[in-house]
């Protein structure tokens, strides 16, 4: 049962080919009534209303200088889609600030439930293919928030909690409380702790693209 | 009694740490002045927790402190004591394990104020978590209250040490803590670049960080500083 919405979500796929695209129109058209896609931006032509964009991670890297470019700023609400659903593209892409990752097995139903999740407000991560624990198509797999996420990726990165605040413009507070309940999620006791687990799921990006580059 | 500075600034920047449940600094305020109410005469304090790596000081206000002076200076003491009859305070090597000899060597080089020191280590089941020093301004200030008082810190009161630290190095090394855990958050990101770039373990990843240090003839926490720095910079560019 997916939660119900006055109108349905309008989601645009970016940057990707039109096997994907069709492919998904086709998939998505049985649940028009909750989620539809919008055409993509012609040349010359003004973005059109969107609620959230739907883009491969892989995609994106081929087709911009830096993952955050400021067309894909312009995007709104981003949720990944790929077929590489690894735990460091997952958490980078989180820790990039996507609303959600979903993997291109995942059927039609849970996309559809994973998108308006996103749209919802809540981190929407789904995997695994339809063979999967339908437990999974939850967002128990991954240990933290989204907020959590951004905080200890920020921490990984050497920020104090008051850089951390200038980033965000979140209050003292409210960070350390994140910090808390992600040092619980993930077994962290300390700082260097937190740090490690972030650098060594690929939570921390400059970490992940040295890693990846060629 | 309040933080001192270094001690502010670590709870700010790097919090939360192991040792508190829920805000740290609120938490050793609060034992501080259960402490204060059994020992007027308690001075600072400081908390040294072994999983943070990371020593937390209190001190006396000025304000209490004067007028712990004050009181002292009224009631008499072994400094007035001194100054009056013109006595030399002296400290004899082979009387070194004399507590009461002990006390008098360290105050004439002892932070201001403190006469007597308590030790307290705290366990976590049967692992050493840390351990809590109190500092007082007459002798004999914690006599009497040592169970009291690691009850407020959960210590272990058997395992209770007086006048180890007449000195207050403690505070010495509390002044560190903000250096030190900036240090120990860019030794281990500056650890595990090293580790993912060359496909080395942590450990392996360490030793390669002090090789290079040592050879550079710089520490391992500023080798480990420009590290990260420069990536900073790559990342912003």
């Amino acid at each position: 049962m997916h939660p119900v919405t006055d109108a349905p979500v309008r989601v645009v796929v970016a940057d990707d080919s039109e096997l994907v695209v069709r492919g998904l129109q086709a998939m998505l058209s049985p649940y028009a009534h909750a989620v539809i896609l919008v055409s993509p931006t012609r040349a010359g032509a003004p973005a059109p209303m969107r609620d959230l964009t739907l883009y491969d991670p892989a995609s994106v890297r081929r087709t911009t200088a830096s993952p955050r470019s400021d067309r894909l700023r312009a995007a709104g609400r981003m949720v990944a889609y790929s077929w590489d659903c690894s735990q460091a593209l997952v958490t980078t892409e989180l820790a990039r600030g996507a609303a959600g990752f979903v993997g291109k097995r995942v059927p039609a139903e849970r996309l559809v439930g994973a998108l308006m999740r996103a749209h919802a407000g809540q981190v929407a991560v789904d995997l695994d293919g339809p063979e999967q624990d339908r437990r999974r198509a939850r967002n128990d797999g991954w240990p933290l928030t989204k907020r959590e996420t951004s905080v200890i990726a920020l921490i990984a990165q050497g920020l104090t909690n008051a850089e951390i605040v200038e980033h965000t413009q979140l209050s003292i507070n409210s960070i350390k409380s994140y910090i808390r309940g992600a040092y619980r999620r993930i077994d962290a006791r300390t700082r260097p702790q937190a740090v490690f687990w972030a650098l060594s799921t690929g939570s921390a990006p400059t970490l992940t693209s040295r890693a990846r580059a060629p | 009694m309040k933080p001192i500075p270094e001690t502010a600034q670590a709870i700010e920047e790097f919090g939360p740490f192991a040792i508190e449940n829920e805000n740290l600094l609120a938490e050793l305020l609060d034992k501080a002045h259960r402490v204060q109410d059994l020992v007027p005469q308690c001075v600072g304090l400081s908390v040294a927790s072994s999983r943070d790596a990371v020593t937390f000081t209190l001190v006396a206000t000025a304000q209490e402190i004067a007028l712990l002076d004050a009181i002292r200076y009224v009631a008499g003491g072994p400094c007035l004591e001194a100054v009056e009859t013109e006595q030399i305070l002296a400290y004899e090597r082979a009387d070194r394990f004399d507590e009461q000899k002990w006390q008098l060597f360290a105050q004439a080089t002892a932070a201001a104020s403190v006469a007597s020191t308590l030790t307290l280590p705290i366990f976590e089941g049967e692992r050493l978590f840390g351990s809590v020093n109190l500092y007082a301004s007459t002798p004999t200030a914690f006599n009497g209250h040592h169970q009291a008082i690691a009850h407020i810190f959960d210590a272990w009161a058997a395992g209770a040490v007086t006048n180890a630290d007449l000195s207050f190095t403690s505070r010495s090394i509390a002044e560190r803590a903000p250096d030190l855990l900036r240090a120990e958050i860019d030794l281990t990101v500056a650890s595990s670049m090293i580790a993912h770039q060359d496909n080395v373990s942590i450990d392996a990843a360490r030793r390669q960080l002090d090789e290079a240090a040592r050879r550079a003839g710089v520490t391992e926490a500023q080798l480990a500083q420009t590290i990260v720095e420069l990536e900073r910079l790559e990342d912003s560019e």
